[in-house]
């Protein structure tokens, strides 16, 4: 990585003072995936680090929700104990990178790089969780998947960075996590499946289902259509909802086949989730 | 950019550029023969060292992380007891691993020693993987590394698998 010039700042208003100075500065976490970007190895760049600064390193609670600091590291919440809402993100972070890795790794640096969707995006916007992101003098809470463009890629405003994630704290019964492609970072050849259900009285009370690679997909009608069927879903039902997903995800940009093989791992989960509730 | 930080127990001031990575400051100016850039990406686990208490992948850490902080690698490793407690639970499972391997899987066990609560098998085998030797069978690293953390308990009768 080629830094010619680092900022530490301590605190959020020197790093805002920071990036009004220096616009073209890049946010930086753990670096460990900013490290291993070829497009930084030999154009020099001008780092705001941020792992100096407290604030973005604390967790807290309410009743209602978890925050978590942008560069706190996964390792850090892999560990938090007695909280049941946070194991789907849990075992989302446990497929990315080695102990080692996530050791420093953050979750800001995680949904926040600027080519493709980390891997624990897309369980993130299962989750419904919100951002704050700080600019200038202002900070404000957006909902997670208002960092999607309208053609679902990654869109960070420009001139802010993240401070803290915000999640809901409530409980899913059927979580899922499927990475599929063997590339390290989930891109143009690999994805992340993320999916959330909730059943009550045999029917499904809840669900939500994400997609995410270089572009995110979340099929907000396939989610309504399913909600409040009883199960097990019919087989019409689950093959229709395949299709639908597919559909969403060409529309949407994804290559054919990622399309394709996201849509079936749809349907597994469709299956599986009819039958674990048997 | 200057980068104050300690090695081993040692204080080292160096000069180097912001960017460069704490394994190829290590390596390439000799401070340790145990931290090998292999991959340079994260993968291969052969850059390891514990950075403020934790393994990490030097490869990945750039020089202005560094600043302040405390790195150990497998030479000062070594000069601990806990390191004793590795050589018992190598000899008891009879594993022989490779000059880039051991290093690192030393770290890591002593990584696990030093967790706050008993590390599950789940984490054993988490925190071992983070090193890719392709011809150990992972069961054998798990045995050992259970055999680390029984022994720094007191429970000194290691697993043998
Ligand atoms: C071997 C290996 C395996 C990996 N496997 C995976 C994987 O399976 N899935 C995956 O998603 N990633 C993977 N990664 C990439 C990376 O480790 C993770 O995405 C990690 O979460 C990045 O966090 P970081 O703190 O290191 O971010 P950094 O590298 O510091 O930053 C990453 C990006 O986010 C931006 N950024 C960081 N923090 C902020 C902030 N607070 N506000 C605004 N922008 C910010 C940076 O500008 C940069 O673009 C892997 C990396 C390696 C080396
Ligand atoms: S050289 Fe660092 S992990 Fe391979
Ligand atoms: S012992 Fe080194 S590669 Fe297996």
């Amino acid at each position: 990585m080629f830094a010619s010039e680092v900022a530490s700042p301590y605190s959020i208003n020197e790093a805002t003072a920071f990036l009004r100075r220096f616009p073209q500065a890049v946010p930086a976490a753990a670096c460990t995936r900013l490290i291993i970007d070829p497009a930084f190895s030999k154009r020099p760049i001008t780092i705001l680090s941020l792992s100096n600064i407290k604030e973005l390193q604390a967790i807290s609670r309410t009743d209602r929700f978890l925050d978590i600091g942008a560069c706190v590291s996964m390792t850090r919440i892999i560990n938090l104990p007695n909280i049941s809402s946070l194991e789907p993100l849990k075992k989302t972070l446990l497929t990315i990178g080695s102990a080692s890795i996530r050791n420093r790794a953050s979750l800001g640096g995680n949904i926040c790089s600027p080519d493709s969707f980390g891997s624990a995006f897309p369980m993130l916007s299962c989750m419904e969780a919100s951002v704050e992101l700080r600019s200038g003098n202002q900070s404000r809470w957006l909902r997670i998947h208002e960092l999607v463009s309208e053609a679902g890629r990654p869109a960070l405003p420009k001139g802010s960075f993240l401070t803290r994630l915000r999640l809901p704290i409530r409980d899913w019964e059927f979580s899922c996590i499927v990475r599929k492609g063997n590339s390290i970072l989930p891109g143009e050849h690999g994805t992340c499946f993320a999916a959330l259900a909730n059943i009550e009285k045999n029917a499904i009370s809840e669900l939500r289902i994400a997609v995410a690679g270089t572009i995110q997909v979340r099929s907000r009608d396939l989610e309504m259509n399913l909600n409040g069927k009883k199960l097990p879903l019919a087989a019409k039902d689950i093959e229709n909802s395949r299709h639908q997903f597919m559909e969403t995800a060409i529309e949407a940009g994804l290559a054919p086949s990622i399309a394709i093989s996201s849509a079936d791992t749809v349907r597994a989960f469709l299956q599986n989730l009819s039958g674990e509730s048997a | 950019m200057n980068i104050q930080f300690i090695l081993n127990g040692e204080d080292i001031q160096i000069v180097a550029e912001a960017g460069d990575r704490l394994s190829d400051i290590l390596a390439g100016r000799h401070y340790s023969d145990s931290v090998h850039q292999h991959c340079g990406y994260g993968v291969c686990g052969r850059c390891m060292v514990l950075m403020d208490g934790l393994p990490v992948n030097s490869c990945l850490v750039p020089a202005y992380e560094v600043r302040n902080s405390e790195v150990i690698s497998w030479e000062g490793l070594i000069q601990t007891p806990e390191y004793q407690l590795i050589e018992i639970a190598w000899q008891t499972h009879k594993l022989e691993l490779c000059s880039f391997c051991r290093p690192a899987v030393s770290l890591l066990m002593a990584s696990l020693m030093d967790s706050s609560s008993r590390p599950s098998d789940a984490a054993i085998e988490e925190t071992l993987s983070a090193l890719n030797c392709r011809c150990t069978a992972p069961e054998r690293l798990f045995a050992a590394g259970r055999t680390v953390v029984n022994l720094k308990e007191g429970r000194n009768k290691p697993d043998v698998r």
